[in-house]
């Protein structure tokens, strides 16, 4: 079923704060320099760069860094983590529901029988 | 790009709102549903659906492996509305389920189901910043 994933959690805790998704967002339109991402943002240079390094260890974003420029990326690890997290629970959670659906047609069925 | 993605699974179910609730909310009834195949037993589960109450279930297979999700609950509606938190033993992700209750006819419910695997937890960004407020004290010190 679903083992223990410290990749997992850390993508979770990546996406669970809305100024992280903001970048993601932003990065999802084309790879950008720190300075350009932290813009629109009203926060420092040092928040930013923690946030980046949050998308980093869990494997949103990747970094190349060229003279002082750090040019940050898109990448797809990360976002299949979460995706297989979301597909395992559907099927778990349907599963569920058919078993439980079956169960109260079954009841049903009974009950109309002993009228 | 959705980042702030949640699962989200509506079912219809030929029982009233009271009916399906206590499917939901009874340890005896869940047992006859919430294990995922046949091959699988439910040795334990544990239901307290008050707010602040708890459960537990552990799912056990053939060869005794085990499943165990559990939470707390957070917000109980008799009949219309439950929300628990959900972790896996074998995790240490704390995730969130929602489900709402809505009447369709005397004999159909319509239940919507949310599990959001990253919800925003402002209790946990906050414990962040705490942490973070005292690493940088201690740096200023050192």
């Amino acid at each position: 079923m679903l083992q223990a994933n410290p990749d997992l959690d850390r993508v979770f805790f990546a996406l669970s704060d809305s100024t992280r998704r903001a970048i993601l967002a932003r990065l999802s339109q084309g790879s950008t320099t720190i300075g350009e991402l932290a813009a629109p943002f009203d926060i420092s240079k040092p928040a930013i760069s923690k946030h980046m390094k949050i998308l980093e260890n869990a494997g949103l974003i990747e970094r190349k860094i060229s003279g002082r420029q750090h040019q940050c990326t898109l990448t797809t690890a990360g976002l299949k983590t979460a995706e297989d997290w979301l597909n395992f629970h559907r099927r778990f959670w349907e599963s569920r529901f058919d078993a439980l659906s079956s169960l109260l047609a079954d009841e049903n069925a009974r009950q109309r029988r002993n009228k | 790009m959705n980042a702030g993605n949640s699962l989200v699974l509506k079912r219809t179910f030929p029982a009233n709102c009271e009916r399906l609730f206590a499917m939901w909310t009874t340890a005896e009834l869940m047992m006859q549903w919430f294990c995922p195949s046949e091959d699988m037993t439910v040795p334990v589960a544990e239901v307290d659906a008050r707010e602040g109450g708890s459960y537990r279930v552990v799912m056990e297979d053939k060869d005794g492996k085990t499943y165990s999700p559990s939470g707390v609950y957070e917000k109980v509606v008799p009949n219309q509305q439950l929300v628990f938190s959900w972790k896996w033993a074998d995790s240490e992700l704390i995730t969130r389920v929602t489900i709402d209750f809505k009447a369709i006819n005397d004999d159909e419910t319509e239940l919507t189901l949310t599990h959001e695997g990253f919800p925003e937890t402002e209790i946990r960004d906050r414990h962040n910043e705490g942490w973070e407020d005292c690493l940088s004290r201690l740096a200023d010190n050192v």
